[in-house]
């Protein structure tokens, strides 16, 4: 089964038993293909990307869930720096979950922050957050990115939308094979636009908008290799500190976007020159309802246990809502 | 009268060519829209000739790889990591190896345009954890070895130190 692009029928044209099954075969393939890593409700299906984005935002006094919300239920803090995720059973059906805990403080910082998740159950995940040399708990905005394992099986090669083949130059030719298949195409084209948008971009919350591989060059920073649409420039803020500039109205602000940053120096020939970035929440602005920037800010730490903003190459995704 | 309830009944039953024009373009334009963030067609291919198209994810933004690499301990107490997850596409699998406490080296599905990100679980509140992802052209620290180099740190708050140790870990993996 492949497609098979064809040309347009003229007035005079044949419409005969081999245009409808070529027709249906196209049909096949772009449903096999859709099937592939997406669910039948138009959700991606796939372990390489996340499942749910979920931010725990701290107001100063409590936590609030903002982000893909659908996978998480419910939050609580029952101590400082701990947050217990209370997961849609639904989203997370079995017991391997990667989960990533992102710090995102957002309260006045001089010292790199670092989260940690544990796993409890399938619908259940418990992060901690510490900050400083100390590493003391403390509260603030964590995001928690989860991936799984499909929640479908993987496409069977014999599934078939229409199954009816023509033999005859009649047989295929009928209004009710024609209505099966335009209804297909209704039933590809609504749930290709669950998560995309209509020029076939991903378009949801638990999939990362932006990604940037950004290199120091010693002086200043740069893109490193095919940055994605909507990243518009790098400023320099401070020793450490970088501003990374969006593209007006392309990246939602409500709710709260998650932003995941990770430190990618080069190799060094030392284990003990530790690295730690991180975005802090504060510092994201914002036009009307769109972002407009976040700051990176990177510490190394030195022998004597203590960090020092540093520059250095990382990478980062932003997560944001739907257009 | 006659002749022309026979000639309606025949128009009800066949389906007209502007009919199927509509949804031949209905299913190049979905085509197309799968083409935006599914991998692309084998260099120099058409449309008609899709054979190694599998109509995975192949996007800037998403993961390549993604695994769980759970760090057991074998018959002799030595530590084994094992991955509890499929990565990247197709043959794409990541090979870890363990050199040391807290060491280990990927050395396949990496190239100097990818990206990594280590991220740590941890047991308890009071197990504070991280990890550091390095990449290696390999013509660095005097062998031959190309790809992500990782360090997993536990805090010694006796010390005030971070200490390599061993415990489960993720990592995630991007390229163009």
């Amino acid at each position: 089964m492949s497609f098979s692009s064809q040309t347009s029928k003229r007035r005079n044209g044949v419409l005969g038993f081999g245009t409808f099954n070529s027709l249906v075969e196209n049909q096949n393939d772009n449903l096999r293909l859709w099937r592939e890593e997406h669910t039948e409700a138009g959700e991606h299906d796939s372990r390489e990307m996340p499942r749910a984005v979920g931010l725990a935002y701290w107001n100063g006094a409590a936590y609030a869930i903002r982000g893909n919300s659908a996978g998480v239920s419910s939050i609580a803090n029952p101590a400082v720096g701990e947050i217990t995720w209370t997961l849609s059973g639904t989203y997370f059906p079995v017991n391997d979950i990667v989960a990533r805990a992102i710090a995102m403080p957002n309260v006045e910082i001089s010292e790199p922050w670092i989260a940690n998740a544990k796993i409890n159950s399938a619908t259940s995940i418990t992060t901690y957050m510490s900050k400083g040399t100390a590493w003391a708990a403390a509260d603030g905005s964590v995001a928690l990115i989860m991936n799984a394992i499909p929640r479908v099986a993987p496409p069977s090669a014999s599934w078939n939308v229409v199954t009816k083949k023509a033999r005859t130059p009649k047989s295929g030719l009928d209004f009710s094979s024609f209505n099966k298949l335009a209804k297909n195409e209704a039933f590809l084209n609504n749930n290709l636009l669950v998560e995309h948008t209509s020029a076939g971009v991903h378009n949801a919350h638990h999939i990362a908008r932006a990604q940037g591989n950004v290199a120091w060059g010693g002086a200043s920073y740069a893109f490193d290799s095919n940055p994605s649409p909507g990243l518009s420039g790098l400023t320099t803020i401070a020793t450490g500190k970088v501003r990374v500039d969006l593209a007006a109205a392309t990246f939602p602000n409500n709710p709260n976007p998650s932003i995941e940053i990770a430190v990618m120096p080069t190799y060094l020939t030392t284990p003990t020159e530790q690295w730690i970035a991180l975005c802090k929440q504060t510092t994201i602005t914002n036009t009307g309802n769109y972002v407009t920037s976040f700051e990176v800010w990177q510490w190394l730490k030195s022998s004597t246990n203590t960090w020092t903003l540093t520059d250095g190459k990382f990478s980062f995704r932003l997560y944001c809502a739907a257009v | 009268m006659a002749y022309l309830k026979q000639w309606l009944a025949i128009q009800d039953y066949y389906v007209t060519f502007e009919d199927w024009n509509r949804l031949q373009d209905n299913s190049l334009d979905f085509r197309t829209q799968m083409d935006v963030k599914h991998g692309t067609a084998p260099s120099g291919s058409s449309q008609a000739n899709y054979s190694n198209y599998f109509g995975m994810h192949d996007f800037y933004e998403g993961e390549k790889g993604v695994a769980r690499v759970v760090v057991n301990s074998l018959s002799n107490g030595a530590p084994s990591p094992s991955y509890s997850f499929r990565s990247g596409l197709g043959s794409a699998v990541l090979n870890f190896l363990r050199t040391g406490v807290g060491q280990y080296q990927v050395s396949s599905f990496v190239s100097s345009a990818s990206t990594a990100e280590v991220t740590v679980e941890t047991t308890a509140a009071s197990v504070i954890r991280r990890a550091e992802v390095r990449y290696n052209d390999g013509s660095t620290n005097g062998y031959q070895f190309t790809g992500w180099e990782i360090l997993l740190l536990q805090w010694n708050s006796g010390t005030s130190s971070w200490d390599t140790a061993d415990f489960t870990f993720n990592l995630a993996v991007w390229d163009v």
